[in-house]
């Protein structure tokens, strides 16, 4: 709608329209605070919160409610968009940025209680942010409504997103005869595919920046969930030809990686899962992947659901601790299910011990293919970890397995092929390759105690974090593990002439010697419950991996 | 366009519009702001409002398609500019309509209409007051509902319409404001106005409901069984959602609420 020639070109914001009593409310500007003829305004780029005011328009509303004195502001045709946000009965206002630093006191509450108006807020934020409110979106939908309702909701916003997107890419979507309704999302069971009417379709295929759009686009849809297949033309390419037609755009695959913690160390873990700062390059590729996008679920909480079908690889990590209860391990695994996708566990130990994990001392059953090697991020040789807490370094260690098993990876083609009849140990590590102490920490990596090597290969990294110092790194598949007691006797410090525990690593002086003899005495008992494969050999005060050593 | 006051109405498109042998009832949709929706639903009937057109108390639906002004709305559509509501009710929830005619009657009234004849009075315009002239006038004025939804008179109309058979004439001036390719479409212009003098219940009668997306979130605080939909729920109504960002234009609502509702009645399921 364009406004009138004749329209004001600046006007006080004064009031807002609120379509709820919480959330994002219609701005109505004025002439003055009290007025009797109010105005809303359009953005340059419809729907577009970064986009500046075009114009005002005479809006005959009479339910505006008035801002208070001390927040109308005066704006003018070509100032940025200001939105409203209401919460607890307060009006913020501002743009995306201001708003969230505005309302950041209260983004736990709004989280809770209106995730649909956070993830609104989020969307021009940022990634991270966006993917965090749209777990609590999907959450709050799936547990009030069912899952349709997550799906309708994950199209509806994704059709704006496509519709914003191509306003702010294409000068001919901006025009009020641009026909965005006729943008068509179809969900299939592999993913996403976006129709664009041709008059759209065009100029965007033939636009050089178009990787770019279909990236931010990828990332968007990654971000709620969704795995975006395709960008076709409406009635260009019929079904059954739709690989071989050029009027489409074929994003690359997208590998969605799904953590499930189970446990309370392994729920405080989880959430310091962050996306990866780095791919690997292997040299059969030579060009990095796209990074996988991630998912983090706490299979305890009632209104988490989550479908393993979604996702190309599922991690579960768990912890156990002596005062909690067992894990039903059997059960998670009952819901993924077997052969579609790796599935790999990381046990990791209480956060005060530096004995290992329990979790799958008896075995591990069939649908687990490989076990993260977690005991890694408490290493000294694990650069990745150096200034991290531990937990934050065991974060790190699974979005790298995970990075490293993305799309058909040789890493991933290894674990695929693995002929053991016990799951191997995934273990990794990168480093600088340029410091004089770099290739000393490889050689201690593939020192370290791993039974028999299957599979190991060097990958370069890509990484578009500024700052990030990796350049290279080491993966390997093996039949063995960390030999943890002789790894906690090398944490130590050379102080003044003798070695002594370094309290990064581990917790107190001589308390990972009393805890394997707790473990050797049967102490403590196995907190995750697998359904078969029980061993009643006793592996206390021995590394888990040695179960896997024997059947493999 | 005003109300006749004296002499018959002429009613040459009822006429014009004699139904199809076997004409299907068509589905009715009722187009209304939130905060009214929520009295609906509270009062889990649609009810008829005073009309100051025609001295009664009515409810209003349009065949088939949503249709509301944008600006200078009038009693219909007051408010409903910038979140609009749309149910889809089934035809045999209005029994025998109390009129039916071939535009926005509110909207005429209020002279919105540009292209109207000003010496043909509204009542001229009346069809038979029952579902079958809806089809009857939508196979003659559109050949089919998928013009109708998109407000395309057929090409050849106006060939074999006499001049002086006014009121048909006047009508094609109206309808033609709401043609896809018209500088300022206008739905209302060719939406088929359907009013009842009754309320009409909503359990076993709404087969859609159309709501802005942030009402899946429902009230702040509120309990899940006492929102907004959950009293859809409650009443057997299923939903669908429009994108409701403040500043997208309400000419935005409308395309999406239009192409929801279109993909309702054609489906599959899974195309949004």
């Amino acid at each position: 709608m364009v406004a009138a020639a004749d329209s004001p070109q600046s006007l006080l914001l004064a009031g807002y329209v609120s379509l709820q009593k919480h959330g994002f409310a219609l701005p109505c500007f004025a002439t003055k605070p009290r007025p009797n003829t109010w105005y809303t305004a359009q953005t340059r780029i419809e729907g577009d919160r970064l986009s500046v005011i075009s114009g005002f328009e005479e809006y005959a509303a009479a339910d505006v409610s008035p801002l208070p004195d001390e927040q109308i502001r005066q704006m003018a045709v070509g100032d940025s968009w200001c939105d409203v946000f209401i919460w607890d009965g307060k009006a913020y206002l501002g743009n995306p940025t201001e708003l969230w630093d505005a309302l950041n006191p209260a983004i736990a509450a709004i989280d809770a209680r209106a995730p649909l108006s956070l993830f609104e807020l989020s969307a021009d934020i940022g990634s991270q942010e966006r993917r965090t409110s749209a777990d609590s979106v999907r959450r709050f939908l799936a547990h009030r409504y069912g899952t349709d309702v997550v799906d309708s909701w994950r199209l509806s916003v994704t059709r704006s997103a496509v519709q914003l997107r191509l306003r702010r890419f294409l000068p001919a979507a901006r025009q009020p005869g641009a026909a965005l309704v006729d943008v068509e999302l179809t969900l299939e069971a592999d993913g996403l595919r976006v129709l664009l009417p041709a008059h759209l379709a065009d100029p965007l295929f033939t636009d050089p920046r178009c990787v770019d759009w279909n990236d931010e686009l990828a990332e968007f849809t990654a971000d709620i969930g969704l795995v975006l297949r395709k960008i076709a033309k409406i009635g260009a390419v019929p079904p059954e030809a739709e690989a071989s037609r050029p009027d489409e755009l074929a994003p690359p695959p997208e590998h969605r990686i799904l953590i499930l913690t189970a446990g309370r160390r392994a729920r405080e873990i989880g959430r310091l899962v962050a996306a990866p700062a780095w791919s690997p390059v292997w040299s059969q590729e030579g060009h990095p992947l796209h990074l996988p996008r991630l998912a983090t679920v706490d299979v305890r909480d009632p209104r988490e659901a989550w479908r393993a079908a979604d996702f190309d690889l599922v991690i579960i990590l768990a912890s156990d601790a002596p005062d909690e209860p067992p894990i039903a391990v059997d059960r998670i695994l009952s819901q993924i299910e077997f052969g579609a996708r790796p599935v790999l566990l990381a046990p990791v130990a209480d956060k005060h011990s530096a004995t290992p994990s329990h979790v799958g001392r008896g075995g591990y059953p069939r649908v687990v293919r490989g076990i993260v090697d977690t005991s890694l991020a408490r290493s000294p040789i694990w650069p990745d970890g150096s200034g991290r807490s531990i937990d934050r370094g065991i974060a790190d260690l699974l979005v790298g397995v995970g990075t490293l098993l993305a799309g058909q990876s040789p890493m991933c083609r290894a674990l695929a092929d693995w002929p053991g009849k016990q799951p191997p140990v995934l273990q990794y590590m990168t480093w600088a390759g340029s410091g004089p102490g770099d290739e000393g920490l490889l050689s201690e990596f593939c020192g370290l105690p791993s039974g028999e090597t299957y599979w190991q290969a060097e990958f370069a990294i890509a990484s578009s974090k500024r700052g990030y110092k990796a350049k290279r790194g080491i993966c390997r598949l093996s039949t063995g593990g960390p030999d943890f007691p002789l790894l906690v006797n090398a944490v130590v410090r050379n102080t003044a002439g003798s070695m002594a525990p370094d309290e990064r690593f581990v917790a107190s002086a001589g308390r990972p010697c009393q805890e394997l003899q707790d473990r050797r005495a049967g102490c403590r008992p196995d907190a995750i419950q697998f359904p078969a494969h029980q061993q009643s050999d006793d592996h206390c005060g021995n590394p888990p991996p040695r179960a896997v050593r024997s059947g493999a | 366009m005003k109300r006749r006051t004296a002499g018959t109405p002429r009613y040459e498109l009822r006429a014009r519009s004699v139904p199809p042998a076997e004409a299907l009832p068509i589905p009715l949709v009722h187009v209304t702001a939130v905060g009214i929706a929520r009295e609906i639903l509270g009062s889990r009937q649609l009810e008829t409002r005073r009309c100051d057109v025609f001295n009664h108390q009515l409810l209003y639906f349009f065949a088939l398609k949503p249709a509301y002004g944008l600006k200078d709305g009038d009693e219909k559509s007051h408010q409903i500019n910038r979140f609009p509501f749309a149910f889809v009710v089934r035809p045999e929830a209005v029994e025998t309509p109390f009129h039916v005619y071939p535009f926005d009657t509110g909207a005429a009234a209020k002279g919105i209409f540009a292209a109207a004849d000003p010496y043909i009075f509204l009542d001229d315009y009346e069809l038979l007051p029952e579902h079958s002239a809806i089809a009857g006038h939508i196979a003659w004025a559109f050949g089919c509902s998928q013009a109708y939804y998109d407000g395309d008179l057929r090409l050849e109309i106006a060939q074999g319409v006499p001049d002086f058979e006014t009121s048909t004439r006047g009508y094609l001036d109206v309808a033609r404001m709401s043609a896809s390719g018209s500088n300022q479409p206008d739905a209302r212009a060719s939406a088929i106005e359907v009013a009842c003098n009754h309320h009409v219940r909503l359990k076993g009668n709404v087969l859609l409901a159309v709501i802005p997306l942030q009402y899946l979130e429902g009230e702040s605080g509120q309990e899940p069984n006492q929102d907004f939909l959950a009293k859809l729920k409650a009443e057997d109504i299923p939903y669908k959602t429009y994108d409701s960002k403040a500043n997208l234009t309400p000419n935005s609502f409308r395309a999406e609420i239009t192409k929801i509702i279109r993909a309702f009645y054609e489906g599959p399921p899974k195309r949004w």
